[in-house]
């Protein structure tokens, strides 16, 4: 038998033994993606798991509070409907609140972006001790926000404090100055904490960046004659920029939220005068005992988070492309 | 393949393992009756104490097992108000605002847990100051009462020999002393326990807080009483300097150090300052009055609330009287620098320790907190967020008690 003879495959033959590939293959993939997606569940159940108990039960739970009619000492005794919110939103405190919370959040965020850049060019530049400092830097971020805000009460105790005996010893003020006693140097005192420990980690943030650009991109800028200001305005802002939205980001959150500060700092006070929303979801609830009006503060105030967050996510729609 | 499968089954069973292990405490097993306590901690000595209690219980009683779970004041509220909520309630409870936890009948009254004769011991206007809706829902478990403290020393130094017996004398004291060289009276108004100071003003000037049913907050009496504490401040400036964001804690503090005349102080005070290595020779009288009124002192009693859902009643009072047997509950409240409430107790105490007689003599006329009222805690935060700015003279006295009143009659 010559080989002639042997059939010859004809186009039909050659398609359906390739469909049966493709379709032995589809279906060898298919049951691989089949057994991969029962293992990922698998693997990531046990995250998922723990973040429905830890994250969205409470929500749940929280949202549920908040529409409910919660007796004094905290007993659930039904749905009443807005009630809370609308008794929230009568107190004659809460207007200036919220003043408060965006005097706090601005002031903070601002003012750390606004350090957090030089300090990180800084950092990024070439000088004996970089290492030194770079640690020095961490030191505030890596200290616990209770502690750096006790230091800090001390540091200003009216009595007691280092800072008033020292301007006194040094003949500056005659007699100690109330660091805390009202509301425009409370403030000043809450702003100048709340700015120094979240300083060091926005720092990381850009020097992170700034470590990434190549030196090559300023060395062909020198070659084209740019001076630094050009270099910095046409190379370091626009490779840091997704970084420095991230801090932005970052900070919005958790100077938003920040608890511990204020609280051990001025605890809301003179007065109410430096609660901000998230510092009166605690007083409302284990202080007034008002536990249905405290829950429905919480809604609103992660409503209030999740719309700034999202402006600032909109108006900045390049950095975030670059995140993606 | 069947390693990550391998894998992913040993770590899906652990996880599995440490969920279940967290459900099987609190079963109860073999007929031991176990019941739940909670006790703030007042001092270094409350946990060693209770934990002795508790053993020298357990060794008596081998049927009845306690959990002790001591806590830290500041976390005490929020314990409570999550077991309410959870309905995890413990079976006894130290704690002062019962009266809501009664209000939602959590609690069970005095005599389903405790001996005819135990609760006869007990002072009477102690009990009656834990009833609510006519039921003695708040156990009296221990006081404390506070008083005029004066520094006798810095007394003589400014040619004062007798402590002020009425607001005019008390402002006269305080500015001898002032031109001596020291801050007459220590009064902190930040955020604090103003209701403490308010107390002690307006019920020496024949003003209450409740009337009956009705809150009296904003009668003449207590806006009287609010614009003296702060003509201490701002007309006769005998006051230390700093109060606005001083607590109670900073001018006992001072006064522990000789920086101030004068104080409202409490039987606990004089345990607390030597601790701290304090030198100051300590004179007590009643708080001032405004010469219209007996003088009265402020007491602040913490009551044992046994609650409703508990499945041991029986274990309850048995534990219940082991507490409060004379030997060991003076221990505990010598250790605690705080005053029984039951009578055998004070007698053993003020024969150990003289300088708590005249605290439990104060005791026996002092006046109580509106505790018996649900929405006391409420008022209580708001007088001590608000009533700072009316005595640093930022606000009107009238005002802020105005918008108390309209405050309690709301809730």
């Amino acid at each position: 038998m010559s080989v002639g003879t042997r059939p010859r495959p004809t186009t039909r033959m050659i398609a359906s033994t390739a469909d049966d590939r493709v379709r032995a293959h589809q279906r060898a993939v298919t049951r691989r993606s089949r057994r991969m997606a029962v293992q990922h569940v698998l693997w990531l159940g046990p995250a998922l798991f723990a973040i429905a108990a830890v994250v969205l039960y409470p929500i749940v739970e929280m949202v549920r509070t908040s529409f409910s009619d919660v007796s004094l000492s905290g007993v659930i005794r039904g749905f009443n409907g807005v009630d809370n919110y609308a008794d929230l939103f009568r107190r004659p405190e809460f207007t200036a609140i919220l003043g408060q919370t965006a005097l706090w959040v601005s002031t903070v965020v601002i003012g750390t972006i606004a350090l957090a850049w030089p300090l990180a060019l800084l950092l990024n530049a070439h000088f004996p001790g970089r290492r030194a400092v770079r640690y020095a830097v961490l030191i505030p971020w890596a200290t616990a926000l209770s502690v750096s805000a006790l230091i800090f009460q001390w540091m200003f105790n009216y009595t007691y404090g280092v800072v008033n005996t020292t301007l006194i010893q040094l003949g500056l003020i005659a007699s100690p100055i109330d660091w805390f006693g009202d509301s425009t140097s409370a403030w000043t005192m809450l702003i100048i904490l709340g700015i120094f420990v979240s300083v060091p980690f926005s720092t990381y943030i850009i020097l992170g960046a700034l470590q990434s650009i190549p030196d090559e991109l300023y060395e062909a800028a020198r070659l084209d004659g740019a001076g630094p200001i050009r270099s910095w305005m046409s190379i370091t802002l626009p490779m840091a920029r997704t970084s420095t939205f991230l801090a932005v980001v970052l900070n919005l959150i958790g100077v938003f939220n920040s608890f511990a500060l204020i609280w051990v700092l001025t605890g809301g006070g003179p007065g109410r005068s430096t609660q901000t929303t998230f510092t009166f979801i605690y007083t409302l609830a284990f202080g007034s005992q008002a536990m249905g009006e405290s829950a429905a503060l919480s809604v609103v105030n992660i409503l209030l988070l999740g719309g700034v967050i999202a402006i600032v996510l909109v108006s900045n729609r390049k950095a975030l492309e670059d995140l993606r | 393949m069947y390693r990550t499968y391998a894998r992913t089954a040993a770590i899906l069973g652990t996880a599995a393992l440490a969920l279940t292990g967290c459900s099987t405490a609190g079963a109860d097993s073999s007929g031991t009756a176990e019941i739940d306590i909670i006790v703030p901690i007042y001092s270094d000595a409350t946990q060693p104490f209770w934990e002795g209690l508790v053993d020298d219980f357990e060794s008596e009683h081998d049927d009845i097992k306690v959990n002790l779970q001591t806590i830290a004041f500041a976390d005490l509220t929020q314990e409570v108000n999550t077991r309410v909520s959870t309905q995890q309630t413990p079976d006894l409870l130290v704690y002062s605002d019962f009266a809501a936890l009664a209000a939602d009948d959590l609690l069970l009254p005095a005599e389903d847990v405790l001996p005819a004769e135990l609760l006869s011991d007990m002072q009477p206007n102690l009990v009656s100051a834990g009833e609510y809706d006519g039921q003695k829902y708040g156990i009296p478990f221990l006081a404390s009462v506070r008083a005029l403290f004066y520094n006798k020393a810095l007394f003589s130094a400014a040619g004062l020999t007798e402590p002020p017996a009425t607001w005019d004398e008390l402002i006269a004291a305080g500015q001898k002393l002032v031109a001596s060289g020291v801050p007459g009276y220590g009064l902190a108004y930040g955020t604090t326990e103003l209701d403490a100071d308010l107390s002690a003003y307006m019920w020496n000037n024949g003003g209450e807080w409740k009337d009956g049913d009705a809150w009296t907050i904003d009668a003449p009496e207590n806006v009287e009483a609010l614009s003296f504490l702060s003509s201490l401040v701002n007309e006769y400036g005998i006051t230390q300097p700093g109060g606005a964001s001083a607590t109670r804690n900073d001018v006992w503090q001072l006064f522990g150090q000789g920086g101030v005349g004068m104080v409202q102080g409490a039987n606990f005070l004089p345990t607390l300052l030597q601790a701290a290595g304090s030198t100051v020779d300590i004179g007590i009288a009643p708080m001032p009055t405004s010469g219209d009124a007996d003088p009265v002192s402020l007491a602040v009693e913490d009551y044992m609330l046994a609650f409703r859902s508990t499945q041991h009643p029986e274990a309850v009072r048995t534990f219940l009287s082991f507490v409060y047997a004379d030997e060991s509950y003076s221990d505990l409240m010598t250790a605690e620098g705080m005053l029984p409430v039951t009578q055998s107790a004070q007698e053993i105490i003020a024969e150990r320790n003289p300088a708590q007689a005249p605290f439990i003599d104060l005791l026996q006329t002092a006046k109580f907190y509106p505790t018996d009222d649900p929405t006391w805690p409420t008022i209580r935060s708001e007088v001590r967020t608000t009533l700072g700015a009316a005595i640093a003279g930022t606000t009107s006295a009238e005002d802020e008690l105005a918008s108390l009143q309209s405050l309690a009659e709301n809730r």
